[in-house]
């Protein structure tokens, strides 16, 4: 009776474990793609160049091999549409550094490059369309700007539904996610032309203020700066004054007319301080949209085109661009971001200190903004980023990924 | 071969019990994902013109393709042997369309194949099957996935479906063209005069050519190698009309994806060997015939990926610069992936003592598991899925034989359902319904020729859960066998159109339709 129900026993034991019999893998057998961000360490002027020259990491969206070697292997991110809302699925290179003060190792600023593919460059944010046709062919004139205001008409005016490039980089106070949190945006039309001005080509930027950071990062655009302590996003502070941020809206609420456009202003000789019309309104030398404005700014701007007129169809920015008022004063003006596009691909450097403080006083430290989170070497910090490709909404993010500041050795 | 009752015609339970008698290697591969939620069956045996011609029935009306042995019913190739009591060879061709247009969501298939299958009979103490088969499909299907059906066709798209890098905003249209030949050699010898002993070998090869509208291109091709071998055995004493078969089965099986242009060069290799085991137990008394059957199989794989990218491609993230460092040169883990299946089935046959009459009964219940699981931190080479099915099918039916041998008339009712538990979360729990009504028969007109006709009513329930009525068909069927002295042959033709309507919206629309096509000749020796 026993050797019966040991054989009973026995073949249960044999049916149960053949019922979940398969001989195929179970468990991964290749290593994963490495998904932690490092940011070495490197000296605020570095010396890795064959000739040994002194340098400097510039952020001018021109990334070199000199520049950027000292960050390593980049690392190589999955950004998924439903990580950020329903746009596809690519991969983007990120590389990190940090520099220090090589005289006195203070810690200085956080760089990342980014880098990804993309078909189409898309530097327009819903531009404004005009459908007003100022001329005929053969050069006459459609419109008496004395009796027909029609270029300010809102019938005339529409807003197109083109959207720029934009990237997103959201840093959070360790790898889980915690907040407070800091959120950078950057826009291939909306912040990264805007760029200071050389005083030496156009010296009105004295005057005006737009020449702000050009000793230091004469190539260098800015992102937008919002922060999070846990109760959503906020901007970062910004001065009380009438222009409190980099960006405006160029229309009027409920209506497509804009209000500014590009200019050489009154003591310079070339167009919008050499912004790119298409795309920028720079603040600096802009003038309000006459009814007798029968000129085109994108055509005066374009030498192959010789009728300088308002067409159907041609388009004007929506937002004007500029500095934020005292932007040393505030934090709006924190985040430095320059790109460049170029055969199908965007490069894109950020800089940003790792503890953002006012400038010093009287050889006194500042302390620490308020609205940024202050990033420490020996610290793991959660880094996300996502990217739009030409659209507002339908981003591909990444996961939350370790951002390591690691330490001098 | 997994069994799905969820086909929105009668022919499903049919499909489902023809898969039961595979005879090229089993598992579900890119044919079949290409026709799912078709009633057309991508690998299934020769089906039986006759029993088409006749009202596609299975239960009440005998025949070939539906005997009660180990070999057609359970493939076990042991069961070879007693499957028919001489040699003989079949040649068949079979053409199949499916057009579905059900909550707007158009779907088409078309399916040709022909081939030749006999065995060799050697004074009942061996015998030798071998079966060639070249079929070609041409799918077109959409891959939205919330869909009002549910997504009926995508939700369980199990071979490489790789992630787009633009944003999908809608529906799209994809499809595929594939091509499938498969081979089988079957042995089966007695050793004793109660034990008979068999083995199959089995291949089967599938090329893809996808069209879908991403910039990715990817075309999958599968080979499946199959190894299996069985027993059958006379039971003694008082179960003497009662034989016993177990078979086992280890199919080496290979899904591989390849995307390939002048700028990039990617693998991607699943290999999901299955293993699969059963037994039945065959009863041929004087007048009931019946057959108990039980088996499970399952797999589990891996996915390797082997990407290539240079630098001027348009997934690369590094700089379009022709510089070494920019290749982007990878091989990673894509998903892990698994599959169980359990299954228990009966089919009965009883002669009525003094009437021409024959009941037919069957009962099934399975029940399976599947997993992918993609890797998260990669390029997305396939849908997750996470989904336990359940389901069984039923049926009854009379057949009753002219006088004189002048034919059969016959009737029957089947019922399957099946329900199936989304773990992702994706989609509800959906609970499938078919249920048909056949009414056909035979009539022998001469000595040598038949003539057939009949017809299916048919009630299917995409989603019994949804409160909307079920889905209305009717398929009416017609066919011929004659017997021709010159090639000493049967020749078999059968054809049958089906087309749906569906209630709430307009009763009168047409929202779907099939047609199929058989023709058969077959030989004894």
């Amino acid at each position: 009776m026993v050797r019966r129900n040991m054989t009973r026993a026995g073949i249960l034991i044999v049916l149960i474990g053949a019922s979940v019999l398969s001989c195929g893998e179970r468990t991964p057998t290749e290593p994963d793609l490495n998904n932690r961000l490092i940011a070495a360490p490197a000296s605020e002027r570095f010396e890795n160049s064959p000739q040994r020259e002194s340098r400097e990491l510039l952020i001018d969206g021109r990334p070199t091999d000199i520049e950027w070697n000292i960050a390593g292997d980049p690392t190589v991110v999955l950004l998924k549409g439903t990580n950020g809302g329903g746009g596809g699925d690519y991969y983007i290179s990120v590389r990190a550094t940090w520099s220090y003060n090589a005289v006195t190792s203070d810690s200085v600023a956080l760089y990342l490059l980014v880098q990804w593919a993309d078909p189409s460059e898309d530097r327009q944010e819903q531009p404004l369309v005009t459908s007003v046709d100022w001329q005929d062919d053969d050069g006459n004139s459609l419109i008496d700007c004395s009796t027909n205001d029609a270029i300010l008409r809102p019938e005339n005016w529409t807003r197109s539904p083109l959207h720029e490039d934009q990237v997103v980089v959201e840093i959070f106070s360790d790898d889980t996610g915690a907040y407070p949190a800091d959120q950078w945006r950057w826009g291939a039309g909306t912040t990264d032309p805007i760029t200071p001005v050389n005083a030496t080509e156009f010296q009105g930027s004295v005057t005006d203020g737009d020449n702000f950071g050009s000793e230091t990062h004469p190539s260098a655009g800015l992102a937008e700066d919002f922060f999070n302590n846990g109760s959503g996003w906020v901007r970062d502070a910004a001065s009380p004054t009438l222009h409190p941020y980099m960006l405006e809206s160029n229309f009027v609420p409920g209506s497509s007319v804009p209000i500014f456009l590009a200019d050489k202003g009154s003591r310079d000789t070339r167009l919008n301080r050499g912004k790119p019309v298409p795309y920028v309104i720079w603040r600096y030398v802009a003038r309000p949209l006459g009814v007798c404005d029968s000129l085109s700014p994108i055509r005066v701007d374009d030498s192959s085109v010789r009728d300088k007129t308002w067409n159907p169809g041609d388009t004007t920015p929506s937002f004007i661009h500029g500095f934020p008022d005292s932007a040393e004063q505030f934090s709006q003006a924190d985040v430095l971001a320059r790109s460049s596009y170029e055969a199908g691909k965007w490069a894109l450097e950020l800089r940003r200190l790792l503890e953002p403080r006012r400038p010093d006083v009287n050889g006194v430290r500042s302390p620490p903004r308020p609205d940024d989170v202050v990033l420490l070497p020996g610290h793991t910090y959660g880094f996300r980023i996502t990217v739009y490709n030409a659209t507002k909404t339908l981003g591909s993010a990444s996961s939350i990924i370790p951002l390591y500041i690691k330490p001098r050795s | 071969m997994r069994i799905r009752t969820s086909y929105p015609t009668s022919l499903s339970s049919t499909v489902a019990l023809l898969a039961l008698t595979l005879a090229a290697p089993a598992t579900a591969q890119v044919a079949e994902t290409w026709l799912r939620a078709t009633p057309i069956e991508a690998l299934g045996p020769w089906p039986s013109s006759r029993l088409l011609a006749m009202g596609d029935m299975r239960l009440a009306a005998d025949d070939r393709t539906y005997r009660f042995n180990s070999f057609d019913y359970g493939a076990n190739p042991a069961g070879l042997l007693g499957a028919r009591d001489t040699s003989w060879v079949e040649q068949g061709s079979e053409y199949s369309d499916f057009n579905n247009e059900y909550y707007g969501q158009s779907h088409s298939a078309v399916l040709r194949r022909s081939g030749f299958r006999g065995a060799l009979d050697g004074a009942r103490n061996w015998a030798l099957g071998a079966e060639f088969v070249y079929s070609t499909l041409v799918s077109s299907r959409h891959d939205e996935f919330t869909t009002q059906d549910n997504a009926r066709f995508i939700r369980d798209f199990d071979i490489p479906f790789a992630a787009s890098s633009q944003p999908i905003t809608g529906d799209r249209t994809f499809g595929a063209g594939v091509r499938y030949p498969a081979l089988s050699l079957t042995y089966a010898r007695r050793f004793r005069s109660w034990l008979t002993l068999g083995a199959r070998f089995g291949y089967r090869e599938e090329s893809e050519d996808r069209r879908l509208l991403d910039p990715y291109d990817l075309d999958a091709s599968a080979v499946a190698t199959e190894y299996s071998g069985g027993a059958s055995a006379r039971l003694p004493g008082p179960l003497k009309r009662a034989t016993f078969s177990a078979f086992g089965r280890y199919v080496s099986n290979k899904v591989t994806a390849r995307s390939e242009s002048p700028l990039n060069d990617d693998e991607y290799a699943w290999s999901r060997p299955e293993v699969g085991y059963g037994a039945q137990i065959v009863v041929r008394s004087g007048i009931v015939r019946a057959v108990i059957d039980g088996r499970h199989r399952s797999y589990d794989g891996e996915q390797i990926a082997r990407v290539n990218w240079a630098p001027q491609f348009f997934l690369n993230p590094f700089p379009s610069e022709t510089d070494p460092s920019f290749v982007f040169r990878r091989r990673w883990s894509s998903f892990l992936s698994g599959f169980r299946h359990n299954e228990g089935s009966t089919l009965w046959s009883v002669d009525i003592p003094g009437t021409p009459a024959r009941l037919g009964m069957e009962y099934a219940v399975y029940r399976d598991y599947q997993w992918i699981r993609p890797n998260p931190l990669v390029f997305q080479m396939s849908l997750p899925l996470d989904v336990r099915r359940l389901g069984y099918r039923a049926g009854g039916g009379v057949a009753l034989d002219l006088p004189d041998g002048g034919g059969t008339v016959a009737t029957e009712v089947r019922m399957a359902r099946d329900f199936r538990d989304d773990l992702t979360g994706a989609l509800p729990d959906i609970a499938t319904s078919t249920i048909s009504y056949h009414f056909g028969g035979e009539y022998r007109v001469l000595t040598r020729l038949q003539l057939r006709g009949g017809a299916v009513f048919l009630r299917q329930d995409p989603d019994r859960r949804d409160g909307l009525p079920p889905n209305k068909g009717i398929q009416l069927t017609a066919g011929a066998g004659y017997f021709w002295d010159a090639l000493d042959a049967q020749i078999e033709l059968a054809a049958a159109h089906e087309h749906f309507r569906f209630t709430p919206l307009d009763p009168s629309r047409e929202i779907g339709y099939g047609d199929r096509l058989i023709l058969t000749l077959t030989r004894l020796f």
